[in-house]
Parts: C-alpha cells; sequence; structure tokens
C-alpha cells in the first residue's frame, strides 16, 4: 500500500527541486532585504524591526483597526460615496447597546464590523476570535 | 446584592423586552434578581405545540454578554432537541454563542426550535428515535404533552 511504497528515483526528483527552489527563493529574499537596508540607510533597518514585530502578534490582533468613532465615520461616509460600498453606520455598539461617541476609540474588523475598542478586546480575551456579528474569521 | 452593579446593557435589553416585546414571547425579571427571568413562549401556531404556554426560565451569568445565558423550559415538553429536565440542545447556547446575540434573539430561536424540531442532533435520544422512525406518532405525542402540561389551567 501507499505507506510502504519507497518514492523511486524518478520520484524524487520532484521533491528535491522544490526544496532547492524554496531554499534559493528564500537565500534571494534575505539578499533582497539585506541590499535594500543598506539602500535606505539607517531608517530602513528600524521599520524592518517594527514589520518584524508586528507580524509576531497574532493575526486577530492584527486585524484590527483602532480608530476613533468620528474619523471611522468620515471614512465610512468617503467609502460610502465611491463604487458601490453601501456603507451603513452603526449607531450603536452591539455589544454594551450604548451609542458610539465622537472621541470613543472603536475596533473595525475587516468584515467592516466595528465595537467600541474595549468591548471587542473583551469578547477576544474571552478566547473568541470571530466577528460578534458575523462570525467571519479574518 | 445582585441587583447592584447591574451592567447597562442586561437594564437597556430589559427595558426593551417589555417596551417592544416579540410576538408569542414574553419575558420579565424577576423583582429580587434582575439577572433571572421568568419567560413564556406561545406554541408557533401549525406545530404540534400550537395552543400551548410554555414557561421557561432564563439566566444572565456574570459574564454575561461574554458567555450565553442559561435557559430551560420549565413544562413539561415532548420535542427531540429538549430533554426531561427541559435543558435545551441549541448552538447559540453553547459555542455558538456571540455577544451580538441578545435574550430577545435567544428566546425567537427557541420559538423556532419548536417549529423545527431537528432529531438528528438530539437531546432526547428517545424522542429523537420516535420522531425518525415515527414522525406522525411523536407529532401526536407532542400535541398530547402540549393538552396535558402546557395548556393554562
Amino acid at each position: 500500500m501507499g505507506l510502504s511504497n519507497f518514492p523511486s528515483a524518478s520520484e524524487g526528483v520532484l521533491p528535491v527541486l522544490v526544496i532547492n527552489t524554496v531554499l534559493s527563493v528564500a537565500v534571494l529574499k534575505n539578499m533582497f532585504r539585506s541590499m535594500l537596508q543598506v539602500v535606505g540607510g539607517s531608517p530602513s533597518p528600524s521599520s524592518g524591526a517594527n514589520s518584524e514585530q508586528e507580524s509576531h502578534e497574532s493575526s486577530r490582533e492584527r486585524r484590527v483597526s483602532i480608530t476613533q468613532f468620528k474619523a471611522l465615520s468620515k471614512d465610512i461616509g468617503r467609502r460610502s460615496s465611491g463604487s458601490g460600498w453601501k456603507g451603513v453606520t452603526m449607531v450603536e455598539c452591539c455589544v454594551c447597546l450604548c451609542r458610539f461617541e465622537g472621541n470613543e476609540e472603536v475596533s473595525e474588523l475587516p468584515c467592516k464590523h466595528y465595537f467600541h475598542r474595549g468591548c471587542l478586546d473583551k469578547w477576544f480575551h474571552n478566547k473568541h476570535a470571530s466577528c460578534p456579528l458575523c462570525r467571519s474569521m479574518d | 446584592m445582585a441587583n447592584s452593579n447591574l451592567p447597562r446593557r442586561i437594564i437597556k435589553e430589559t427595558q426593551r423586552l417589555l417596551s417592544e416585546p416579540a410576538p408569542g414571547i414574553s419575558a420579565s425579571p424577576s423583582e429580587d434578581n434582575m439577572r433571572y427571568f421568568n419567560v413564556m413562549i406561545l406554541g408557533p401556531t401549525q406545530s404540534p405545540y400550537e395552543g400551548g404556554v410554555f414557561k421557561l426560565e432564563l439566566f444572565l451569568p456574570e459574564e454575561y454578554p461574554m458567555a450565553a445565558p442559561k435557559v430551560r423550559f420549565l413544562t413539561k415538553i415532548y420535542h427531540p432537541n429538549i430533554d426531561k429536565l427541559g435543558r435545551i440542545c441549541l448552538d447559540i447556547l453553547k459555542d455558538k454563542w456571540s455577544p451580538a446575540l441578545q435574550i430577545r434573539t435567544v428566546l425567537l430561536s427557541i420559538q423556532a426550535l419548536l417549529s423545527a424540531p431537528n432529531p438528528d442532533d438530539p437531546l432526547s435520544e428517545n424522542i429523537a428515535k420516535h420522531w425518525k422512525s415515527n414522525e406522525a406518532e411523536a407529532v401526536e405525542t407532542a400535541k398530547e404533552w402540549t393538552r396535558l402540561y402546557a395548556s393554562d389551567a
């Protein structure tokens, strides 16, 4: 059966090719990155370190954008005037059922649903990762 | 005290439940514990529970709305997703809970469960078996139980 069949020499060529390609791409990427750092001078290593740090954060934290409600509602107005995107401004947070105030911090998810920052944080700290409204996990 | 420090969300939900009740559903908080609700659901029309008035209890745990309310039938009911202790098999009361759901939406879901029993995800094995082997007869039993236990005395 499948498990007892060792790959023959001809079958073994493909994995080796794949591994070689992956390795050389990785090497090229590193070279390219160090070249960029040299060319970009001093600011780029620090920004590189920042993006590295961000990528270590959980995906859940990365996908949340935090803004003040007044900025977000202005942005929604702008988005909805564009082609086709139907912007709906929610007036109250569905987690605490309280209205959003202009200077309050709101967390927006990629599905465009937003909540008070503190309300969404509480849900996420309860070991959940889905949007409270549409359950999307992006 | 149970009623001190009641979150604003619970106060708002209670006010809205009382001022705009959902059709066929009533929920009112207990006077000595505002987290405990006495609930009544009317059996949906064209279901075996039609004509019945079902009493339930609903409790909002400390973590609510981060955790689901605890709901249980007090009235005896013949339903594949409700056991003899009144416990309900419903995903939104367990892993599908979301803080965007409310007392109202939970009770509407329970009402919908009465209209659409799901014997493939049973809580009462015997009732589910009955439902799958002879649905007409199971529906008759459900109607009989509704007359016996859920009719207003």
